[in-house]
């Protein structure tokens, strides 16, 4: 009985150290399309894009200025 | 430049609060200027760590968004609050407390292009090296904002199967708006567990890395909202780890 147990608790401990993570795919890409197909979103994605465009842009620039060594 | 780092989970109940208010420190901590925004408006919390009570709060982000103030106006330097060891600074904007203006933006909602205004003035205004946001669980319009502007977005999670499938709607609309670093911190998880497990196996379902996993820790349910956890254990493993997610925020 007490091995029983101890079997039982040390399948339990090697399942909870697998951790398992269960994500439903189907549900996950309508909860992204629920988010991502609206106009504020485009919107956002649009700005953002500019916005890390912009930046990216400004740090290029930077090694153009000086004469663009190599 | 300011650094922007966002910090959300897609659930309550993570320690997204406590988790911001100490990576704040620790950046403080290093000598830099540190603002914390609390944009959680609808349940605001992360002042009463900074032992802010309700009547320290002069003017919140609340009275910034409908215009009654300027944003820095609103912030609260709690630098002095924090026991004397940041050599740099803390500023909070907290978000109201009153019940009245917390309904007027369930009713109103707030105007989002103000708030991008709103961390932009304060960045520069308060000379910020970082800015952290502490969003609203889920992901309505000003944590979507938040994520956009973001140059960092750290996720956190507990090992809970609720907060699974919400993490990963999470990471693929970050993805789609383009954060530079995405990284996901573990939080509560009991000692039971394999952590070195628990890293990989939560790298490899959202394919992003994993800057900590946290223990739930007694000493840190023990202070609970009564202080900064880093500040008063500050060798404690749960420091440690939380060393190296500014460590990766900052890199």
């Amino acid at each position: 009985m007490a091995l029983e147990v101890q079997a039982r608790v040390s399948r339990l401990k090697q399942e909870v150290a697998q951790l398992r993570i269960e994500i439903d795919e189907v549900k996950q890409a309508k909860q992204v399309a629920e988010i991502v197909e609206t106009d504020y979103f485009q919107e956002l994605q649009r700005k953002a894009r500019k916005l890390r465009g912009q930046n990216d842009q400004q740090s290029e620039e930077l090694p153009a200025s000086a004469e663009r060594i190599g | 430049m300011t650094k922007i780092v966002s910090v959300h989970s897609f659930r309550g109940g993570t320690g997204k609060s406590n988790t911001t208010a100490n990576l704040a420190s620790l950046i403080a901590a290093q000598g830099l200027r540190v603002g914390v925004v609390d944009t959680d408006i609808l349940s605001p919390g992360i002042h009463v760590l900074f032992g802010l009570e309700e009547d320290d709060m002069r003017k919140s982000l609340n009275d910034y968004l409908w215009g009654k103030c300027d944003i820095e106006e609103a912030a609260v330097d709690v630098t002095s609050r924090m026991s004397g060891q940041v050599k740099g600074k803390v500023y909070l904007i907290p978000s109201s407390m009153k019940a009245g203006e917390i309904g007027r933006v369930l009713r109103e909602g707030c105007d989002v292009g103000l708030l991008n205004d709103g961390f932009q003035e304060l960045s520069e205004k308060l000379k910020l090296d970082v800015l952290l946001i502490d969003t609203h669980p889920g992901l309505n319009e000003e944590t979507l904002l938040s994520i956009a502007i973001s140059n960092a977005l750290v996720i956190i999670m507990r090992p809970d199967q609720q907060d699974y499938q919400g993490t990963s709607v999470t990471v693929e609309v970050a993805r789609k708006l383009g954060v530079p670093r995405l990284m996901l911190v573990v939080n509560k998880v009991p000692q039971a567990f394999d952590f070195t497990a628990v890293k990989s196996r939560v790298e490899q379902t959202y394919r992003a890395e994993v800057a900590a996993v946290l223990p739930h820790s007694d000493e840190m349910m023990a202070l609970a909202s009564a202080g900064i956890f880093v500040l008063r254990y500050p060798t404690h493993p749960v420091t440690m780890e939380l060393r190296r997610v500014v460590d990766r925020v900052l890199s």
